[in-house]
Formats: structure tokens, sequence, C-alpha cells
């Protein structure tokens, strides 16, 4: 396994994930944009828009039946958040061509398919067609909504917006729907003409290829005007906030959200290494104590986002048992932080870490959005070399991170009884 | 004496081994070379319709729902500790899940492939329960069940089978209620665990670039001897016709969500009879209501349905039906476009080039899974327990025509088989 990284146009960043293991070949363009209120919006909507059709297959069936063809071939467009940048990326994968039955040439035609979609977009009176927009934009406007059913997912979000209102990260990767009412076709269809010109672009290919094959798509864009987003880091505020909103449920959602320090975001290994030990894996102490010792909930859960260096937790338990569940969680953080953890914990941490990063090298997306977050961080790293680093952690830092996190917002969805 | 039996695929250049052990239990082993990830999977066929059985000593039990559910919870638990305390010794990520028909314990690794099946074989085989590891569990579970009671999915789904099934033991709830959990003891679950925790109840399977010879040792060494089984059959009688055609839920929801099911009685296909079946059902599916049939485009460019539609197929030795689910402000629109569209299939003939489309697409997902240690023991084990055999399934989608597809919808959709679930808003989202 071995990473390759090229850089043909300023901003525009060539990866290759060089390995032998599959039956399939990957490719994917991102878009990175600043996260701002009509980024989100404007990309989740071209997202949807770009999947009904281009110039040479109009119809999404066309489309469809196009990869079924190329035996199952995936393609996908999805917008997602990572820090506070907004990403579009369009990615597919298809079987290599030994294996296809008539000897067709998979990765030209997935090649080619792609640019049509990327750069000849179905266009009237200088805009994208107003059935597809109208009809997505209805589609955005449900997904925003339906965000709503899942209890877990809508905690979780809350807290994100209650905790960073104000800031960047605190915008949905989705967008909202005030924004989303001023987007027309001949709007959307700038934004798209400007994300095309101005945005980042990272392309990447997991499969046998060392280099060269995506230059020619990689060159069909211009050199990017500005540098790439940057995440704004924040302290936590003095005292942490605290909000109760009630919801006819059975079960009720609490979430707190910390701000990490200093040592947490120059050490990235640490981090995850903390993150596992105190909640993110089923050996972690939130597992062990509020699930498994308390019998408090179902499930109990940290995860950090390295990007904006925060760190949330999330539990579903009884409406009564807020206070206790509140306090085991945070008392096990202070565990951490005065180093009341085992030798052996800390070794078990690291294997678990390091099992699921050479899990990695057995999935292509994985291996590709792996090169992704490098170049958005700035540091190409391959499993063999995070293995690596995170050999090297040393329990002090650990320590330190878990001292320096602050608890900023505690959320806490209350489940109540319905009147009827 | 161990039997053991290749099977191939030449087309992909794999191959997978079935055996069974002199215990009784039946093994699958595939080689992977060069992959990181390794995988078994251990499964009983015990879920949540097995509710009445006559135990090891002669004796009728009956037992709660969420019964087979609860025990699954706690194998994890053994005399020295947790299994999990193990598995934080080498990393692995393990986990379970109990179905209608089955309960299966599982862990994906890179490394200490040998020490998590260790792991995984012991506590399987050594069940430890105390008066106080099952009231412990009881909350945790109690919370399990809540979370499900909140989620509109799962419940338009369950209520849905609930509505298509009339006697089956599937419209029993998975988890059950916290009343059945809270009187549940370790006599009722050791009851359960000696009927259905039997080496010819169980299968074992491991994929992974893994030492054969090791993993026969250690089969050896937790099923040391053959036992005899009273055979358990369950007699299973089911009504032709669905139980209801339309049933109504009010939930917090931004939009209905509705889940139209098909059910279908034909249960006593077995081997490549079944995944011949099964591959035409998937086929058929995609036809009528994948992404490129004329039925998705009519409804999702009316905006009927959105991006979040799907259908699927759920089979079993036990059951077999179909199910569309999605969000629709108008689901009854939804269910006549989809008899529509079956009627239009039936009446006429089959577009053959886009059912050859769909056909290789099938084909090559299929392919693709073979490179992934978790797909492929959750296949293995999953067709095993149905009485199919996984390989057989990229056979038969060569031999399958669009006249097969065809007489496959004839069988599988009728109006009286049919229920459809919604889950409308409690009020504004």
């Amino acid at each position: 396994m071995r990473f390759v990284q090229e850089k043909p146009r300023r901003g525009v960043i060539c990866n290759y994930g060089v390995t032998e293991r599959f039956k399939t070949g990957y490719v994917s363009v991102d878009f990175v944009m600043p996260l701002t209120a009509e980024n989100a919006t404007g990309l989740s909507l071209l997202s949807g828009v770009l999947s009904r059709g281009c110039r040479r297959y109009p119809r999404m069936d066309q489309i469809s039946r196009l990869l079924a063809g190329y035996y199952g071939a995936s393609f996908s467009i999805t917008a997602s958040k990572a820090g506070e940048m907004e990403l579009l990326s369009f990615s597919f994968t298809h079987l290599d061509n030994e294996y296809a039955i008539d000897g067709e040439d998979l990765r030209a035609a997935m090649m080619d398919f792609l640019q049509e979609i990327l750069f000849c977009p179905l266009i009237e009176n200088e805009g994208f067609l107003p059935d597809y927009v109208e009809q997505e934009k209805v589609n955005l406007a449900d997904k925003i909504k339906a965000q709503f059913n899942d209890k877990r997912i809508y905690a979780a979000e809350r807290c994100k917006e209650l905790m960073c209102a104000g800031e960047a990260y605190g915008i949905h990767e989705m967008g909202d729907p005030e924004t989303l009412k001023s987007f027309d076709p001949q709007s959307l269809y700038r934004f798209y003409a400007r994300m095309m010109r101005e945005a980042y672009v990272v392309i990447s290919s997991v499969g046998k290829d060392g280099g060269g094959f995506l230059d020619p798509l990689a060159e069909r864009f211009p050199d990017r005007p500005g540098a790439m987003p940057e995440t704004e880091i924040k302290g936590a505020a003095g005292s942490a906030k605290e909000i109760i909103e009630p919801m006819e449920l059975n079960q009720s959602k609490l979430n707190l959200g910390y701000r990490l320090g200093q040592t947490a975001l120059e050490n990235g290994a640490a981090c995850r290494l903390f993150n596992v030990l105190y909640g993110g894996s089923a050996t972690s102490r939130l597992f062990m104590n509020v699930r498994e010792r308390l019998s408090l909930c179902y499930y109990c859960s940290s995860n950090i986002d390295r990007f904006k260096n925060v760190m949330f937790v999330s539990s579903g338990v009884e409406a009564a048992k807020y206070e206790e569940a509140r306090q085991e969680i945070e008392s096990q953080l202070a565990a951490v932080a005065a180093g009341d953890f085992s030798q052996e914990e800390l070794d078990h941490a690291k294997i678990y870490l390091i099992d699921s990063i050479r899990s990695l090298s057995d999935s292509e997306s994985a291996l590709a959005s792996l090169m992704l977050s490098g170049t958005l961080r700035g540091v190409l790293q391959t499993p063999e070399q995070e293995i690596g680093e995170i050999e090297a952690v040393s329990r002090e830092t650990v320590i330190a991170i878990a001292r320096e996190a602050a608890l900023d917002t505690v959320y806490f969805l209350k489940g109540v009884q319905g009147e009827q | 004496m161990i039997q053991s039996k290749v099977y191939t695929c030449p087309a992909i250049g794999g191959a997978y081994e079935k055996l069974i052990h002199p215990s009784g239990l039946t093994i699958y082993f595939m080689k992977m070379p060069g992959k990181a990830r390794k995988a078994a999977m251990i499964s009983a066929k015990f879920g949540s319709i097995n509710y009445a059985f006559t135990a090891p000593d002669g004796r009728q039990v009956t037992v709660p729902n969420g019964t087979a559910h609860f025990l699954e919870h706690k194998l994890f638990e053994g005399e020295k500790g947790n299994a999990f305390d193990f598995y934080a010794k080498t990393g692995a990520k393990a986990n379970a899940y109990t179905s209608n028909d089955k309960t299966a314990y599982y862990f994906v690794c890179s490394d200490f492939f040998e020490d998590n099946l260790e792991v995984l074989l012991s506590f399987v085989t050594h069940p430890y329960l105390t008066r106080e590891n099952v009231e412990k569990e009881k909350g945790i579970i109690a919370q399990e069940i809540k979370m499900y009671e909140d989620e509109p999915g799962w419940q338009g789904y369950f209520t849905m089978v609930q509505g298509l099934y009339q006697e089956h033991p599937i419209r029993r709830d998975i988890a059950g209620t916290a009343e059945d959990i809270y009187s549940l003891t370790p006599e009722i679950l050791m009851d359960c665990y000696n009927t259905f925790y039997h080496p010819l109840n169980l299968v074992l399977a491991v994929a992974g670039d893994v030492d054969r010879g090791r993993v026969l040792d250690a089969v050896d060494r937790y099923f040391p001897a053959r036992r005899e089984l009273p055979l358990q059959s369950m007699p299973i009688h089911e009504p032709d016709e669905a139980g209801a055609r339309l049933v109504e839920r009010n939930m917090l929801v931004s939009r209905p969500i509705f889940h139209l099911g098909f059910k279908d009685n034909d249960t006593d296909v077995d081997g490549f009879a079944l995944s011949q079946k099964e591959m035409e059902v998937e086929i058929l599916l995609e036809y009528l209501f994948g992404k490129t049939s004329p039925f998705y485009s009519e409804l999702y460019e009316t905006g009927v349905i959105n991006s979040g539609f799907d259908c699927w197929y759920d089979l079993s030795d036990y059951f077999s039906f179909c199910v569309i689910s999605g969000e629709s402000d108008d689901p009854k629109a939804v269910e006549r476009c989809a008899f529509k569209h079956i009627k239009a299939l039936i009446d006429g003939t089959p577009d053959e080039e886009r059912f050859r489309e769909i056909r290789n697409g099938l084909y090559g997902a299929l392919v693709m899974e073979t490179d992934q240690a978790y797909g492929m023991v959750n296949r293995m084990v999953g067709n095993h327990l149905n009485g199919a055999e996984t390989f057989d399934a990229l056979e038969a989608l060569q031999k399958i025509s669009a006249a097969d597809m065809r007489k496959r919808a004839m069988g599988m959709f009728s109006e009286e088989r049919s229920c459809l679930s919604v889950i409308n808003p409690l009020k504004e989202g």
C-alpha cells in the first residue's frame, strides 16, 4: 500500500492509493468550499439536481441503467461537511476490467461518464432544468425535515447547533430551508459555475494504478484562486450551558458537547486514542460504566471531530435518570484526566485503534476518505504511518487531552408522556 | 470423521468449504489470501419465533417475547468477566444480533484472529447466568426497547409485519416489552440455551486470511462430542391472505412513512431452487421498483416519493415477503402505482434489455461482496440456515430468464396477500 500525491494545478490535488487488493476500482472527485449557509444548501441541492441527468443522459433511469449494465457499477453524488468545510463528492466503484464478461474497458467508460456529469449538465436559459430544480428543492426540504424522525440524530445535531450557534460549525451539512427558497434554476447554475471555477478540488483513486491516469481529468480544472478553507477553533465559554427541551418520547436523549484543547489539536493520534479509551468503543469507560455497571442506557458513546477539535457524548436514558447519567459521564472524564486508568487500558485502546486502521486497507472508499481527510488536514498518512504514531502515544498526552476537555453544552431532549 | 465439500465459483476464482464436524456443528471456511480483515460468526437457529418448544428433558416450555434476544445479551457474560474484556485485549470489533429466526455472534478483526475465535467459541459454549447478572441486564434492554419504540422506521416495518401475518410467530416482537423481559429468570434462559445452542442447531462461518487447521483445532476443543438432539420441528400455520390490508399509527414524524408488504406462503423451497427463487425475486424487485423502473421515475418525478425510497426481500426458512418503503404524503397512490406496474408485467412481455442490465448489476454486486469477510460470513450463515448455498446464487443468476422473472411476479404479488402500513405525523414536525 502506498499513497502518491500530485498537484497538477494550484488547488487541484490528485491522490492515488496504490494496492492490488481489490476486484474493483474507485475514483472520487471532491469540491471543497467554506461552510456557509449558501454553500451547504447550494452543494446539497446540486447533489440532487446533478444526479438527475446530464446532456448525454438526461434522465435518472438512463444513468441507473448505464451503471447496471456496467456490472452494477455504483455512482453517487453527496454533500457533507468536514469541520467548517462543505464538500460535494462525486464517486464511483467499478468492477476491474479482467472480470468483465465481454472484455469492456469499464474504467475508461466510468471516467468518461464522470466527466459528462461534471462538465456537461443539462442547461436551458442559462439555468438548470426548472422541473429538476423544483423537485430537488422539495426533496431537500423533506430530507432536512426528516432528520426529526431519528431522535438520536436529531438530538446530536441539536446539541451541535446550540453549542456552535454563531459559528460556521453550527450550520447543518444539508443547509437550511430559508436559504433553499432563495435558489432558482439560474442562481443554482451560477453557483455551480462558481464551484467549478473556485472550489478546491481533491481527486482520489484507489486501485492498481499508480499515477497519471487522473491527469486528463485534473487538467480540465483551471488554477484555483483561493486557499483551502480553514476551520476556526474556539475555547469553551466560562461555564457550561444546559438546555432541556421536552418532547413526547419514550426515551430521553442526553448529549454533551466538549471543546478540546491545544494538546488534542497538536496530537491527532493521541486524541483518537483518548476517544477510544473514554467512549469510542465497546470496551470504553462510558460503555463499561454507564451501560454495563449502572445499567442506565443501551448506548453511551463519544465521538470527536478533529477539524473542529470538539467531542460529543450521546446516550439514550430514562428521563428520571438524567442527573445520574450526566454525573457518571462527567466523572469518567475526570477519572481519565486524573490519570486513573491502567497501562493495560491504554494498551488495549491502542490495539483497538490499530486493528481498525489495519482493516481500512480492505475498503477502497475508506482508503479514499483517509486520503481526502489527510489532504484537507495537510498531512497525508498511510495506514502504516498512522499506526506508527498511535504506538508512540504516551500516557501523559492522553491525560493532558482529558484535562483540557472543557464541557461547553449539555442538551437534554426530555421524553414526556403525551396528553392523549 | 469430518465431512467436507468445496464450493467453487470459477468466474471469480473463489471457493469456500463446508464441513460437518463430528459434534454436528456445520462450519463454513473461506480463505481470502492477502486480505487484512478477518471475520467469524456463529449462529443458532433460534429467534423470536421459537417461543414454544420441548426442552431436552421433555417438558413443554413457553417463553415470553424477547427471550432469544435477552439470551444473546447474556452470552457475553462469563465467569471470568465480560466477553468485551477479552476482546479488549485483541482490538476486535465484536457484536451480536437477534432476528425472527436466528441469533448470531460475530467479530471482525485484522490481528489476533485465533485469540478472538477462542473468545467467541468459549462464550457461546459456556453460558454464565446468575440472578444478579440477569437482573442487571434488564435495565439495559429496557432502554433498548424504548429506543426502538421511538423509531418510526422500525415501528412502521413491524406494524406492517403484524398486519401481513395472521397467526405466524413472526408477529411476536423480537425484543419484547419491558414487562416481558422483567419476567425472565436464569432458568427460562437456560431452557432455551439447552434446547437451541446445540451443535446440530449451530453454524460457524470463518472468512479471511486464516489458518484452516487452527480453526478446526479450536472447534475440536469447544465442541468435544456428539450429543443427540430431539428434533424441534415447529409447525407454522398461516392463512394465505393478509390479516389486514391497511394498518395505521401516529408518531412524531415529519412526513408519513409507508411500508407495503407482499407475503408469499411458499416456504417449502430448499437448495438450488431457493437460491434461484431468491435471485428471481431480487431481480423482480429491481425491475418493478428499482431506480431504473418506470414506477420509480413516475413517482419520483411527481414528488410522491423521494430518494428515501427502498425495496427489499425478507427471506427465511419460515417466511418470505417483499417490502417497499419510503416517505410519501400519499401512500395509497404508491400502492396503486405498484399494483399497476405489477399487472403490466404479468399481462405484458418483459423488457429483455432492462432485465439483462439488472441481472448484470446484481451479479457484479455479489462478486464485489466475495471480497468482504464480514459480508461473506453473514451470507454463508444466513443461507445455510435457510437451506441454501451461497455460490448457488451466482450460478442461478446465469440461468434465470426474463420469463422466469415474470412467472415469479405471478406467485409473489397479489392484493389479498399484501398489507400497507402508514405512520402518520402526530403533529406538525
